[in-house]
């Protein structure tokens, strides 16, 4: 440990920070009936799909016709969720969450790109008891 | 719990929970079944990153990154490696393809590692220090080539790319505001969203074509600058460079300004054209006449792409050159030591 501090603190801090050569263009908002803040949020592999948990909530926007963001789907859940991301591949979304109300106190959602409802259906949870 | 992650086969999930501990299950005939769980990082694990079913990297409370590798033997995780830093460590992601590890710390640095490919392990090549408060969340786009920074104690969010030549990563762009969670996918669309309302918002990081210098401002799509007179954009390196494949005796460009020339040709910055290197030419007088002739030394004259001997001021030359160096004499006379000389052998 004593070792990985000296190599820490040896190292040149270096700030690379030339001209910016780029902006961030402002291309549309994703909104939601919840007044609550979103924990997290991630693309799927070909940024078709947005996943963000929140509250007790897994919501699921995906891109209409016209290349705009709409709500796909809203898992409502018993647990505080507090992280999603879909697998490389895009054909699994994980999600999970914790609620110390209940016993266990927390769980991972594992949900599955179904071919024939064209969306992503719960395939399988799992509780466990691990605190927040 | 932190966080939850599926690695890049789709076939492990791995969960760290605010106690510090690591769960773990592993799919097995189409369904997840509990395989491991352990005490991976007291007091408190505030981050965990794995993209192969091989390395698991946690980050935490006590100001460390611990390095986890998966034993199959016993179907576990063994620590492997520890790395102090000097705050909390809020969140660490791996690259997809697992060559950089990034943190974001609590007093605001920013810390990445490439793993070396001789021994494997994560060596740090940068710290960044731009943002002034809490990092709440660092990402990755797929393909490794752009983080982006959740500052959430000073308010912004920041891009940066990685430079091969200065092997890190250099400042691109911010966006000032309430930031908390974000994402960016593989073709640099970011969102971000704030800490005290689920309103997110969408970017799309673009080209200022206007501070391209060789630009004439106007942005083609997302990643592309128009550019002026004899330039020519360059997606490789992101700018308007010079259109070297045009110019006589150029090999390439290795600066937006100026072509690579050929052996014994020079970049001519006055004319923007590869320049015979006179100096170098024998016998010249080490200036050009124009980009491919030289100007000669006394007694002798240009002559395609050297100096040639002047025979016409030889005396009993037929005022023709043999070679470069070398006259054809009239009758009677044969070239010899740089003169034409009378040949004895038939007086």
């Amino acid at each position: 440990m004593l070792r990985n501090l000296i190599l820490f603190a040896s190292i040149l801090v270096v700030v690379f920070s030339g001209i910016s050569k780029d902006y961030l263009s402002n291309t549309g908002t994703l909104d939601s009936t919840s007044k609550t803040s979103i924990d997290s949020v991630n693309f799927n592999e070909n940024a078709s799909c947005v996943a963000r948990a929140f509250d007790f909530n897994i919501e699921i926007h995906c891109k209409n016709a016209n290349g705009s963001y709409e709500l796909h789907r809203n898992f409502t859940t018993l647990y505080k969720m507090y992280y999603t991301t879909f697998s490389a591949d895009s054909q699994l979304l994980i999600a999970g969450g914790s609620n110390p109300q209940r016993v266990p106190a927390s769980i991972v959602y594992v949900f599955g790109y179904s071919n024939t409802t064209l969306g992503f259906e719960l395939q399988q949870n799992f509780t466990f008891d691990k605190s927040t | 719990m932190w966080k939850v992650v599926i690695t890049n086969d789709g076939k492990r999930i791995l969960c760290g929970s605010g106690d510090g501990s690591v769960t773990v299950w592993n799919l097995v005939n189409g369904q997840f079944v509990l395989l491991q769980s352990f005490m991976a990082h007291p007091p408190a694990l505030y981050s965990l990153t794995a993209k192969s079913a091989g390395i698991l990297i946690t980050s935490g409370r006590d100001a460390t990154v611990r390095f986890w590798a998966y034993q199959p033997l016993t179907s576990s995780y063994v620590s492997i490696q520890n790395i102090t830093c000097n705050d909390e460590v809020n969140d660490v992601e791996l690259s997809y393809d697992e060559k950089f590890l990034v943190a974001g710390l609590n007093n605001g640095l920013v810390l990445v590692w490439k793993r070396s490919t001789t021994t494997g392990n994560f060596d740090l090549i940068q710290t960044i220090t731009y943002h002034t408060g809490r990092i709440i969340g660092v990402r990755f786009n797929a393909i490794a080539d752009k983080i982006i920074v959740s500052g959430n104690g000073d308010s912004k969010v920041s891009v940066w790319s990685y430079d091969p030549a200065m092997t890190g990563f250099v400042f691109r762009s911010v966006k000032a505001g309430e930031v908390f969670a974000v994402a960016i996918d593989s073709k640099n669309h970011l969102i971000s969203c704030p800490y005290s309302n689920p309103l997110c918002t969408l970017y799309s990081l673009k080209l200022n074509c206007t501070e391209d210098p060789r630009s004439n401002g106007t942005s083609l799509g997302d990643y592309e600058c128009a550019c002026t007179g004899a330039y020519l954009w360059s997606s490789t390196n992101g700018e308007c460079r010079l259109n070297c494949s045009n110019t006589q005796f150029a090999v390439s460009t290795s600066s937006p300004y100026y072509c690579d020339c050929i052996a014994g040709f020079y970049w001519n910055a006055s004319f923007y054209l590869c320049y015979r290197n006179c100096s170098a030419v024998p016998s010249s007088a080490g200036g050009n006449i124009n980009a491919t002739s030289c100007y000669c030394g006394s007694g002798y004259k240009w002559n395609t792409d050297s100096c040639w001997l002047d025979c016409a001021l030889v005396p009993d030359s037929s005022g023709g050159n043999a070679n470069a160096s070398a006259c054809q004499c009239i009758k009677g006379f044969v070239w010899g030591a740089e003169v034409c000389r009378r040949d004895c052998s038939i007086v």
